[in-house]
């Protein structure tokens, strides 16, 4: 391998790092996202694969670990043996024989700089440079009945670059080994060994079937390898050959040599950074698809949307809930109506003042007790009459509106693809840091005081034209009475200075005269000042209206602008990491080469490949 | 060979009736779990396709067996093992000839072979046309690979021992390991659950494989009579290997007491496969005499194995029905959320229509009654008279009364309360849903089936229903009305008895003002004034009593309205509602009943097993 483009790798592998690095911090921090579970773990596994991949590369970048993957029984340890011309790893009748992973690997390789899962393998060093490169490592079983084994099998599978898939006569395709082979198809080279190649030779002459080998090439087809690197062996003798040193053997012929071969020179540097090349591409293709998956859309349109409509749904919750509010004022009409009445009174003197004053009394018999609230107090009445109408509503009903309420909101959010998990949560902390903005029975009391205060200042203390009549009639009130009585007490003088003294008659028509203007002025006085309070609450209902929705509005804009943000700095931080690992992914399509072509899987039908 | 003269029982040795029924019944419902369990992906985690497979398969067989003389008569003998591990080479084994294809390529059986040899009269024609999802396959025909079905082979031919194949039936079965057989192990695991009597195959390589094993175990616990073939090793190794097999595999099972025999087959080297099952070997006669005898008393075997089975059955009660009980939990768990969420719906509607609204049809009948009650014609005046004398008392109680009456709020219109109450029903049950989604698939369909607004039919019932009950309400209110009406001027008597109680009323009130005036008092004026007032209160008692009369119908009416809410609710979204998932909640209903009927089934065979075992 040019030292050049070693460097080109490395240099990579710190993008590539970094990149992956971000994506396993933002999925160990709560997302607002709504990952499955699927592709979670997928992402996971997979960063976890490149993670051994990058290490390995830092570690020794030239050396290419081949893995021994097959049932219990095929050969495996045999064919190690045979290899390495030694006795390195136990086989035998007992199935199943290899319960640790053992690594033959040249001495020179430092395998204490080797990533993690190395190190659970025994290992087994040796002198021959022509493997100097490369790591061959006997596993344990896949299905045989002890499940430790199939543990530490796929313990030590992800560190693997290629794997040798070992299948006997009987055992070549089955369940177990294909699944795995499946699963690692696109991201590892993989060369075949068919063994018992003795075994197969015995069924030559039978008329049904395809040869094993035939078979297994058919299998290996429908599974994405077009032009399989496949060496049909007999293991066996060439362990009794080359390990117990029986050389007057009669050899069955297979390709044994050719695997030797093959090993030895077949997998040159080229090839071996091919391989490697390859690998972490196809990891990275497997990344980005899922990244990409997850990637939210723009979401600012989303925001504005659900706005609106939640301003729609609001405002119908608003009016709901004025027609509480209204509905409970209307049974506290009749204190309302008094201390509007007053209010008109107010600044109303003399005669007709006392006569309003008692006509109040009269009115109100079953407040009569209650002392008229006068000074300070006066101020405080209307906070107290509210309070009294918020205190009147039902909790029950309270509890209805406002659920009903919340659960409209976070519908119509659930509809347009909102999380209503993470919605409410916003939602609910923001309640705790401002209670105010809920409908609470303090808050609509508060609201209530307001709106009523509003209304009484309107009400009392107009502005313009409005102001000018009411003084007018207040004055009018005031002297008027006065003014009348003052009259006939002047006529009354008159007619005793002239000796004429009044009759009966005269009596009765100067009272007459006097209440004629009592009740004229108090007509005047209910059309100037509407008590009645019927046509006070439909003011008070477009108030309150507007207020509740200036209350609450803001609260609920502000959450979704909170997830927002959250839900975009996600976005961002996925699309960064996509682009980097994209631009990573590229670089390596296009250095690496086509020498390690056939021991890939061709991608059949990859929906979800990344455009570039 | 003892009985190898003996005629094949005449008797039914598989059915019994008094179990058929629920047998059937349970076959029934196992079978629609099944195909629930398909559907929905469920199997897999706990419970395996396959073990569900056996378990229908046992049922069927056992003690539903709707079957013919081939099933009931003849012992069933299976080979079943790993893919290549020989198994086609011991069926031809025991049948002492070469009549299963036995061949290298691993996995190259794909459909179960009958090997039989048909006795007079006997054809294809006897074997069922089904063996549950298995279809017969009458003529030999290039075979679909993919369909399932089974094949039978009649020989007709010299074989070793020409009388076992007259009372055995040997199949020949698929693999269950090879990289397909997860789409052809169903057809294995339906022979399995037919056989009496199973050759478990298991090369030097296999014979500890996990898969292979696990089904090993599956049979035993059933109850099935096993004989392990072991083959392929080299002579010298036959005894280790049948000891490994004995330490490895068969101390680790239960129920391997059931295993008759670990029997070695050799290969010695420069013989070939197909001698294997000629006179040069021992085998096949040593095969045959261990099946002949487990099988000697076929009817004996097969109550044995009935009282496995119910055994195998309980014991995979929990494993079974697990998934289904927690869909049928959630689905259950869904309807209650509905329930509670319509009666909260209903309550509203009580409060916030019901008790507030003022029913002005009935202030009409009211009135209409008061009307009646004048006295027409010449002693009109009379009335007028009455009526003058109460107005001074009228007026002033209006007056009273506009003062210290408080205000009743305003009726809400129903129709648009309705829709609200509707609304926040849906709204609140998706917001539950989309809670729960995260605990699994029921509740991400039911979120789905929500989302989707348009193949919802809340609305359209609603709308049918409600118009249907307005119709009837209308018609019930007018009813009333005219009930009213009608009793009034239908019966002369009544009219006049009440006009007359009227009258009476009035005159005893005026009774009364005198005579309590004149004992306050004396005479005065103050006389006048109380004869006013007691006038006054009298004609009040009458409103009053009309008012009653009147009240119970209204009352009525409003019952009715509750009602009908109940039943809108309750057909509009209750029932619509618990259908959901769309597809899966009616489903759910039925699978809920199943749930409840499989557990009382299966114990009533075991009770029946037990006694059949003590007779
Ligand atoms: N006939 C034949 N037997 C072989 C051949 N290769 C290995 N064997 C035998 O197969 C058996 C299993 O060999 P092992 O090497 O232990 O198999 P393994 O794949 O390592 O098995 P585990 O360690 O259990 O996973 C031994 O008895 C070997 O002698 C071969 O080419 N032909
Ligand atoms: N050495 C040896 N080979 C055997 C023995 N039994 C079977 N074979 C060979 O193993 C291969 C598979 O045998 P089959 O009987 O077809 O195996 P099977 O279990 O029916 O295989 P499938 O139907 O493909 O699952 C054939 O080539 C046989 O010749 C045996 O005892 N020793
Ligand atoms: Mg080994
Ligand atoms: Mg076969």
């Amino acid at each position: 391998m040019s030292s050049a483009t070693e460097q080109g790798l490395i240099h990579r592998v710190q993008a590539i790092r970094l990149a992956t690095d971000e994506l396993r911090k933002w999925m160990q921090s709560t997302s607002v996202l709504g990952v499955s579970d699927a592709d979670r773990d997928e992402l996971a596994a997979s960063l976890q694969e490149i993670e051994i991949n990058l290490d390995k590369l830092e570690a020794d970048p030239s050396v290419l670990t081949v893995v021994f993957l097959g049932g219990t029984g095929v050969g495996k340890s045999t064919l190690l043996n045979a290899l390495a011309a030694a006795r390195i790893a136990s086989s035998g009748v007992r199935r199943p024989t290899t319960q640790f992973s053992t690594m033959y690997h040249h001495a020179d390789v430092d395998i204490t700089a080797l990533p993690e899962p190395f190190r659970v393998c025994h290992a087994a060093p040796h002198e021959h440079p022509e493997l100097r490169q490369k790591i061959l490592i006997d596993t344990p079983d896949v299905d045989g009945s002890i499940p430790e084994h199939h543990e530490r099998l796929k313990e030590i599978l992800p560190v693997a670059d290629a794997i040798l898939y070992i299948g006997s006569a009987e055992k070549y395709h089955d369940r177990a080994v294909w699944q795995l082979l499946l699963e690692h198809a696109p991201t590892r080279g993989f060369a075949f060994v068919l063994n018992k190649w003795d075994r197969c030779l015995a069924g030559r002459d039978e008329k049904t079937g395809r040869a094993p080998d035939e078979d297994l090439r058919r299998s290996l087809h429908e599974a994405g390898f077009h032009s399989p690197i496949l060496f049909r062996i007999c293991g066996k003798q060439w362990e009794i050959k080359r390990v117990d040193g029986v050389s007057e053997l009669e050899l069955i012929p297979d390709d044994f040599l050719q695997l030797v071969r093959w090993l030895e020179s077949g997998l040159d540097e080229r090839t071996i950074r091919d391989i490697k090349a390859r690998g972490i591409a196809n990891e990275l293709e497997k990344i980005i698809s899922i990244v990409s998956r997850i990637i939210p859309p723009e979401w600012e349109s989303k925001k504005e949307h659900l706005g609106a409509t939640w301003r729609e749904a609001l405002r119908a919750g608003v009016t709901d809930q004025a027609t509480l509010l209204i509905d409970s004022t209307d049974r506290q009409s009749n204190d309302l109506e008094r201390h509007f009445g007053r209010l008109g009174r107010e600044g109303i003197g003399g005669l007709f003042g006392i006569y309003l004053h008692l006509v109040d009394r009269l009115k109100h018999l079953r407040g009569a007790l209650i002392p008229m609230p006068t000074g300070e107090k006066k101020k405080t009445e209307m906070q107290r009459i509210a309070a009294k109408c918020v205190d009147g509503i039902p909790d029950a009903v309270q509890n209805i509106q406002r659920e009903a309420m919340r659960d409209r909101l976070l519908s119509l959010a659930d509809r347009e693809g909102w999380s209503i998990d993470v919605l409410s949560k916003i939602l609910a902390e923001d309640s705790r840091e401002r209670p105010i903005a809920e409908w609470n029975e303090a808050s609509l009391a508060r609201i209530l005081t307001t709106e009523l205060r509003t209304l009484e200042k309107d009400y009392a203390d107009p502005r313009g034209s409005k102001r000018a009549i009411h003084a007018l009639v207040r004055l009018l009130c005031t002297w008027a009475p006065l003014g009348v009585l003052a009259a006939i007490g002047v006529s009354l003088l008159y007619s005793l200075f002239s000796f004429q003294f009044w009759g009966v008659g005269e009596f009765f028509s100067a009272m007459l005269l006097f209440g004629i203007t009592i009740a004229a002025l108090h007509l005047l006085l209910v059309w100037v000042f509407p008590v009645k309070w019927e046509s006070l609450r439909e003011k008070l209902r477009s108030r309150l209206e507007f207020g509740l929705l200036d209350q609450v509005m803001p609260r609920y804009w502000e959450a979704l602008e909170r997830y927002t943000s959250h839900v975009m700095s996600e976005r961002k931080l996925l699309v960064n990491v996509q682009s980097v690992l994209k631009t990573a992914h590229d670089q390596l399509e296009r250095t690496t080469g086509n020498s390690a072509s056939n021991l890939f899987a061709e991608k059949s039908h990859q929906a979800d490949q990344p455009s570039s | 060979m003892n009985n190898m003269s003996t005629a094949a029982p005449a008797t039914s040795v598989r059915k019994d009736s008094s179990n058929q029924i629920l047998g059937t019944q349970l076959l029934a419902d196992l079978v629609e779990v099944q195909s629930y369990y398909r559907e929905r992906r469920l199997t897999g985690q706990d419970l395996s396709d396959a073990e569900l497979h056996f378990i229908v398969g046992l049922v069927r067989y056992l003690f539903a067996s709707p079957d013919g003389p081939i099933l009931e008569r003849r012992a069933h003998v299976m080979v079943i093992g790993g893919a290549g591990a020989g198994k086609s080479t011991t069926a031809n084994i025991v049948v002492g000839a070469s009549i299963a294809e036995a061949n290298a390529q691993a996995g190259y059986t794909r459909h179960p072979t009958a090997i039989y040899r048909p006795i007079e009269g006997e054809s294809h024609a006897d074997w069922p046309d089904h063996l549950g999802p298995l279809k017969r396959l009458d003529r030999v025909e290039a075979g679909n690979l993919d369909e399932d079905r089974y094949d039978i082979s009649s020989v007709v031919g010299e074989t070793l021992d020409p009388n076992f194949l007259i009372h055995h039936v040997v199949w020949d079965c698929p693999d269950l390991t090879a990289k397909d057989a997860s789409y052809y192990e169903a057809r294995v695991i339906e022979i399995a659950s037919l056989a009496d009597v199973c050759l478990y195959v298991a090369s030097d390589e296999r014979y500890n494989d996990e898969l292979p094993t696990n089904f090993l175990q599956a049979l035993l616990e059933a109850g099935k009579p096993t004989i392990v073939t072991l083959t392929k090793m080299s002579p010298y190794d036959a005894e280790e290997l049948a000891n490994l097999f004995r330490e490895q595999v068969l101390s680790r099972l239960k129920n391997a007491d059931l295993v008759k025999d670990v029997y070695p087959i050799p290969m010695p080297l420069q013989v070939k496969a197909q001698e294997l099952w000629t006179k040069a070997f021992p085998h096949g006669n040593r095969l045959r005499e261990m099946i002949d005898q487990i099988t000697g008393d076929l009817a004996r075997l097969r109550k044995s194995a009935r009282q496995h089975a119910t055994q195998y059955l309980s014991t995979r009660r929990g494993r079974l029905l697990d998934p289904l009980a927690k869909d049928v939990g959630e689905w259950r768990l869904w309807v209650e959320q509905v329930r509670r969420a319509s009666n909260t719906a209903v309550q509203r509607y009580e409060r916030e229509y019901l008790s507030r609204s003022v029913f002005d049809d009935f202030q009409d009948a009211r009135d209409a009654i008061l009307a009646a009650l004048p006295i027409p014609g010449r002693y009109a005046y009379a009335w007028e008279l009455l009526e003058y004398l109460r107005v001074p008392y009228r007026m002033i109680k209006s007056a009273a009364s506009k003062y210290v009456d408080r205000k009743t709020t305003g009726s809400v219109d129903e129709a648009f309360l309705l829709d609200r109450i509707r609304e926040q029903l849906v709204d609140s049950l998706i917001v539950t849903v989309s809670g729960r989604r995260s605990r699994g698939g029921f509740w991400g369909e039911l979120h789905r089936s929500l989302s989707n607004p348009k193949q919802l039919r809340m609305d359209a019932v609603y709308d049918d229903v409600r118009t249907k009950q307005l119709r009837d309400l209308r018609t019930h209110q007018r009813d009333a009305y005219e009930r009213i009406d009608v009793r009034l001027n239908r019966s002369p008597s009544l009219l006049w008895g009440l006009r007359v109680g009227r009258l009476a009323i009035d005159a005893v009130a005026i009774g009364l003002g005198v005579w309590l005036g004149y004992q306050l008092f004396g005479t005065s004026l103050w006389i006048i004034a109380l004869v006013l007032l007691s006038l006054g209160l009298a004609d009040d008692l009458v409103r009053i009593l009309c008012g009653e009369y009147v009240r119970r119908e209204r009352e009525e009416l409003i019952t009715k309205q509750r009602e009908n809410a109940r039943e809108l609710f309750r057909v509009a979204y209750l029932d619509e509602m618990s259908n959901l998932p769309i597809g899966l909640g009616n489903r759910l209903h039925r699978m809920s009943e199943i749930l409840d009927r499989i557990p009382k089934s299966i114990s009533a065979l075991a009770e029946r097993s037990t006694a059949e075992e003590r007779e």
